[in-house]
């Protein structure tokens, strides 16, 4: 008896079951891709009411509208003590002027920048859980708070949450027109610091 | 000629059925599966987040809580499609003797009609005439009313809420700290409401 051939069949590619199975996982990635979004949750956030004490702050961060900030920092005191030591023969108004400009023209910040600042300032922050700052935020009336708010919400973000802060309103003007720029030798907890006093 | 007649059966392929139901299917469940998200949402009332509160860059959110615990201001636009209309403040206050949701109490508020519109020149105004505006007298009086009240002694856990539209002014939510502070650690701290989530914390730099 003869045996007959088997006949190999070749296998083929159902276009209708291929243009399927595209479109199901089409469907399965853009689903899930839309579930995995987890929905914003409303959350909250303290702040604490400010003192009726004079102001010490390391660093002062004055918003001036919504793209620029002033920054000082310790770096600001060396600006105003050379000020000082170059120009002291000057009137306390031409002084204080000149003082102002030079903080305006080291200091103003656009808003990326002070982010990257504040970013450098919670990497410090989280090197060593004793160290210990202290931000303070001022802002004039007609800035959106969220503003403040993005701010606080960087700073709150470090691991010892060893950055305290602080906000208060006012405005860049208000500096300009204070009393005094000046710098002074002060004994802070057991250290020896030149520190800036704003006199409003 | 004669034509010749071709009589092929239109048959239904199977796979390719088996394919549009898998396809229905899952359409089917991923609409109910949305569509009941939503119902839930809206039926838990307060979970909804009815206009745009500030976000909070942060990895660590506390979640907020629906029911209404201690004195909160709510701050919205006049208008909720317009960013442009003023500003309306809502005095809402926890019941003594069962618990109110934040929506529950802002409906009350209207009732009692505590409430009140700044006026569009309010950022115009000097210290003394803005505190004189019926909403900052409406503030004042409810800050005050409630310390008299709740808050007898200084404490960490005597807190005022403010649940305010990310547009606010920032002379609004100073006011109300300045008032706080004036109590000195009656008051030490407010409570901001924000907005957390995956989409914000991606944003930090």
């Amino acid at each position: 008896m003869a045996f007959s051939k088997v006949k190999i069949k070749k296998d083929r590619l159902e276009l209708v079951s291929l243009i399927d199975m595209i479109f199901i996982l089409l469907v399965f990635f853009l689903v899930t891709s839309f579930v995995m979004r987890t929905p914003l949750q409303e959350t909250i956030l303290y702040i604490p009411t400010p003192e009726n004490v004079l102001g010490r702050a390391q660093i002062v961060i004055q918003i001036i509208d919504k793209n620029r900030v002033l920054w000082l920092d310790d770096s600001a005191s060396s600006i105003v003590e050379q000020i000082e030591r170059n120009y002291g023969y000057l009137s306390e108004t031409r002084l204080r002027n000149r003082i102002f400009s030079a903080l305006i023209n080291e200091n103003i910040l656009s808003f990326s920048q002070m982010q990257e600042r504040l970013t450098l300032l919670c990497n410090r922050a989280d090197e060593n859980s004793f160290s210990d700052y202290f931000v303070l935020i001022r802002c004039p009336n007609e800035v959106p708070f969220s503003m403040v708010i993005s701010i606080i919400s960087k700073i709150n973000d470090t691991r010892y949450r060893n950055i305290r802060y602080g906000c208060v309103g006012g405005t860049l003007d208000e500096i300009k027109n204070s009393r005094a720029i000046r710098t002074a030798v002060e004994r802070y907890r057991g250290k020896i610091r030149k520190n800036i006093i704003i006199d409003f | 000629m004669a034509f010749k007649r071709t009589d092929e059966k239109k048959g239904l392929s199977l796979p390719g059925l088996i394919d549009i139901i898998f396809l229905l299917l899952i359409f089917s469940l991923v609409t109910l599966s949305i569509s009941q998200a939503r119902i839930e949402k809206n039926v838990a009332g307060n979970k909804e987040i009815e206009f745009d509160l500030p976000e909070m860059r942060s990895s660590d959110v506390v979640e907020a809580d629906n029911l209404l615990k201690t004195l909160m201001f709510q701050i919205e636009l006049v208008d909720n499609s317009d960013e442009k209309s003023g500003k309306v403040v809502y005095v809402l206050r926890p019941l003594e003797d069962r618990p109110i949701s934040i929506r529950g109490a802002r409906q009350r508020a209207l009732q009692d009609s505590l409430f009140a519109v700044f006026p569009e020149n309010f950022l115009e105004l000097n210290d003394k005439d803005f505190s004189d505006t019926p909403p900052c007298k409406l503030i004042e009086r409810s800050i005050r009313e409630y310390k008299e009240n709740h808050f007898f002694n200084p404490s960490p856990a005597n807190r005022i809420e403010i649940r305010a539209v990310k547009s606010t002014e920032f002379r609004i939510f100073n006011y109300i700290l300045n008032l706080c502070s004036s109590y000195g650690d009656t008051i030490p701290q407010v409570i901001i409401h924000t907005l957390g989530g995956r989409e914000v914390r991606d944003g930090i730099q």
